[in-house]
């Protein structure tokens, strides 16, 4: 327990956590936890870079300094200058991206088109309006819980002109689906706000992306259900309470301007059908891209985040699940944890002596993204520290008392960004053990479904960042993943924003992708009897 | 003198080895022990050691779930048992529990319901999306004396003040003591919806419950 002059800062949307004593400034606590805000003058007060919001808590009165460089009404929307303030409580500060040196890695890049996807173009009828030396653009966009990607088209091509990702500025008003979902319906006008805020940085990235966005003819957007929801205006209570059905889960054409999104007079955006509550739009442009849909041998697609959706392709079935596998992987939860930003530790392997880390920018390690948790557990159960229920050894030369229980160190505070020992705690084991479980047995019900064992997966195919990054040794040692042939596993990135690409391009497509939605068998994993045990089979690990 | 069967019962309990209790209790029984006893001396035991373990940081959640899915499956063995022989189990309390309406969450329910029945109360489990009105008609129909209601997430946990609103409204608030739990419940939320406690996990529940029936 931190003792009563210290407070717990939480800076998004890094999700980055830390405790402090008060007499220290949120520059300082910013630094403390590895994040980099812009302060040239070293926090003088005189360059006015570090300008962060408070979202939630108290904070000491504004100085002289902040009163002469904010306005009335700035100061009351909470923004502050990190130098000055002091936390006076537990607080939740938001961070610009212009007020970060070192930006967060969004993942945009993504699977160039095949072929087969990007081939039979889009016959637009407002195309014929365009004159011929016009361009003719058209905007993909992913949007994540956490992230947005964006990629702008040519639509006579089918080339992807230029890309670039934003933080969703959701996340300030909850960091998860369900606590939006729960912001949305406290207040009348909080929908309102989700959505205006979600459609200015979209319209942002589409300034940054092209000099005239009123060229922008043709948008599709993906996203989980929620975010679908939230976007196009739907009602997003239903979605909040069991059993979790979708306002519209058909495709969807809307008018851009009705939006409020800048682009062309009469532009259109098109939404791909949602599966269900909890299985969206982005899983759908997720396997589109992936092949999955076309697939005819048994296959098997994921994408891993808070949720984990997951779709089984075997004999001309499609079963799609999602399970709850918690934000463990995207470093919630865990106490280094931290979402894949500069100083993250991405990598740890043995190398037969000692561990070695790797982390995102070569920078001094400050705490662990989802890939390196991941590898951190099976690199401690290869080396000993870790037995098969989760428990620490104490005897080993890593493992010592941190708090009130055991800890494994992964880094020594000497060669730490934080000047603190990077660990792996006791509890951190327990979420992860928690997390992998729900994945495992998600998997285990959909094979139990379609009647087959997990060999006979010919292709496992893994999406989203998280996906890309992670090891898949380490995901098969923690028994995550079925340990089969490291051949068939296929990590492909963004395959939500290439599937919204393919689908930008192509009619033909989007009236495949329909009439596949529909097809897809959702399975509730709550609802089948063999969930539970397959789950509590999941939680120790592999002998 | 304890069986050595027994022994071996709530050994493999406490090693998270749920398919080796399953094993032990069908052989218990063919070695012609009474199921009572298998659950008193056998089952009960083996629980009680897995919640001290956990209580003293030695064990966590995964430990607890597996333990507790030993015992839920070897009491299934057991239940008809208990039916064909007319045996019960001496009743520290009644307890009505399940997960309220628009939440479909089971894990975190079950446990607190196995670790309330291992510590001897007799447990009616609802199941998960329980219908307000579902949880006033098992009041009544088992004329219980505590109620918990489980929520795990932020947009159902206000169905607990709804089910409490019903118990009073229904005339039954003044019969029970109302327990509620999961991940975002706290302290203050509990007293906010005017329940009489709130428990942080599944042995805390058993100190409350055990703490409420004694208030009675």
């Amino acid at each position: 327990m931190p003792a009563e002059s210290q407070h717990r800062i939480i800076f998004q949307p890094l999700g980055i956590r830390v405790s402090l004593p008060a007499e220290q400034s949120l520059l300082a606590a910013a630094q403390a936890a590895g994040v980099a805000l812009v302060s040239p003058c070293g926090g003088a007060g005189s360059c006015e870079c570090c300008l962060v919001r408070l979202v939630s808590g108290q904070a000491s009165p504004p100085t002289i300094i902040e009163q002469r460089r904010f306005s009335a009404q700035e100061l009351a929307d909470g923004w502050r200058l990190a130098c000055q303030a002091l936390p006076q409580s537990d607080l939740v500060i938001e961070i610009p991206p212009e007020s970060l040196s070192a930006p967060q890695r969004l993942q945009v890049e993504s699977l160039e088109l095949p072929a087969w996807l990007a081939q039979p173009p889009l016959p637009n009828p407002a195309f014929a309006a365009v004159p011929e030396n016009t361009p003719l653009l058209g905007l993909a966009l992913d949007i994540g819980t956490t992230k947005l990607a964006a990629y702008l088209c040519d639509l006579r091509s089918g080339k992807t002109l230029a890309q670039a990702g934003a933080m969703n500025p959701q996340t300030v008003f909850g960091e998860d689906v369900i606590s939006r979902i729960a912001y949305a319906q406290a207040r009348l006008e909080n929908a309102a706000t989700l959505q205006t805020r979600l459609v200015e940085a979209i319209n942002q990235l589409s300034a940054t992306l092209c000099a005239q966005p009123t060229q922008i003819i043709e948008i599709v957007a993906v996203g989980n259900t929620a975010m679908h929801h939230l976007f196009a205006g739907l009602p997003v209570q239903q979605l909040g309470v069991a059993p979790y059905r979708p306002a519209v889960s058909d495709a969807l054409t809307l008018n851009a301007a009705d939006l409020s999104l800048q682009a062309a007079p009469g532009a259109t955006v098109y939404l791909p059908p949602n599966i269900a509550g909890f299985v969206g739009a982005d899983h759908v442009a997720m396997l589109l891209a992936s092949g999955l849909l076309h697939a005819e041998n048994t296959a098997l697609a994921l994408d891993i985040g808070t949720n984990t959706e997951i779709t089984l392709a075997h004999q001309g079935r499609r079963l799609s699940c999602s399970c709850a596998s918690g934000p463990a992987f995207e470093g919630a939860h865990i106490t280094a944890g931290m979402r894949a930003a500069p100083g993250a530790v991405e990598r740890i392997w043995s190398d037969g002596e000692d561990l070695r880390l790797q982390t995102i920018d070569n920078l001094p390690p400050v705490g662990l993204c989802g890939s390196g948790i991941l590898d951190g557990i099976a690199a401690m159960r290869q080396c000993g520290a870790l037995n098969r229920r989760g428990a620490l050894d104490p005897q080993h030369p890593r493992v010592s008392r941190v708090g009130g229980e055991l800890a494994f160190r992964v880094a020594p505070a000497d060669q730490t960004g934080t000047g603190r020992d990077l660990c792996i705690t006791r509890s951190d084991v327990n979420e992860i053990q928690l997390a992998k479980a729900a994945i495992s047995a998600g998997i285990a019900v959909l094979l139990g479904q379609a009647g087959i064992p997990a060999d006979a997966l010919q292709d496992f195919i893994i999406a989203g960042a998280f996906g890309t990054y992670l090891h898949i040794p380490s995901a098969i040692q923690i028994g995550m993943f079925p340990a089969l042939p490291l051949g068939r596993f296929r990590q492909i990135g963004n395959a939500a924003g290439a599937g919204a690409r393919a689908l930008l391009f192509s009619a033909a497509q989007r009236s495949f992708v329909e009439q596949m939605a529909r097809q897809i068998e959702y399975i509730e994993l709550s609802a089948q009897p063999e969930f539970k045990p397959a789950y509590s089979k999941a939680l120790f690990f592999n002998d | 003198m304890t069986h050595e069967i027994l022994t071996q019962l709530t050994e493999s309990l406490v090693a998270g080895e749920p398919e080796a209790a399953v094993d032990l209790t069908r052989q218990a029984l063919q070695a012609g022990i009474e199921p009572l006893e298998i659950i008193q001396q056998g089952l009960i035991p083996g629980m009680n050691i897995v919640g001290e373990k956990f209580q003293s940081g030695e064990y966590y959640l995964p430990d607890l779930i597996i333990a507790a899915d030993g015992m839920q499956q070897a009491m299934q063995i057991l239940e008809p048992e208990l039916v064909t022989r007319q045996q019960k189990i001496e009743t520290a309390g009644t307890v009505v529990i399940g997960t309220v309406k628009g939440d479909i969450h089971e894990i975190g329910k079950s446990l607190v319901a196995t670790m309330l029945s291992a510590n001897g109360f007799t447990v009616h489990d609802m199941g998960v999306d329980v219908p307000t009105e579902t949880f006033l008609a098992k009041v009544r129909e088992t004329n219980a004396n505590l109620v918990g209601l489980s929520a795990l997430l932020t947009t159902t946990m206000t169905v607990q003040r709804e089910v409490i609103q019903a118990l009073q409204a229904a005339g039954l608030r003044s019969q029970v003591k109302v327990m509620v739990g999961g991940a975002p419940v706290t302290q203050s939320w509990a007293d906010e919806v005017g329940a009489d406690g709130f428990a942080e996990d599944a042995m805390s529940a058993v100190t409350l419950a055990r703490r409420l029936v004694a208030q009675k």
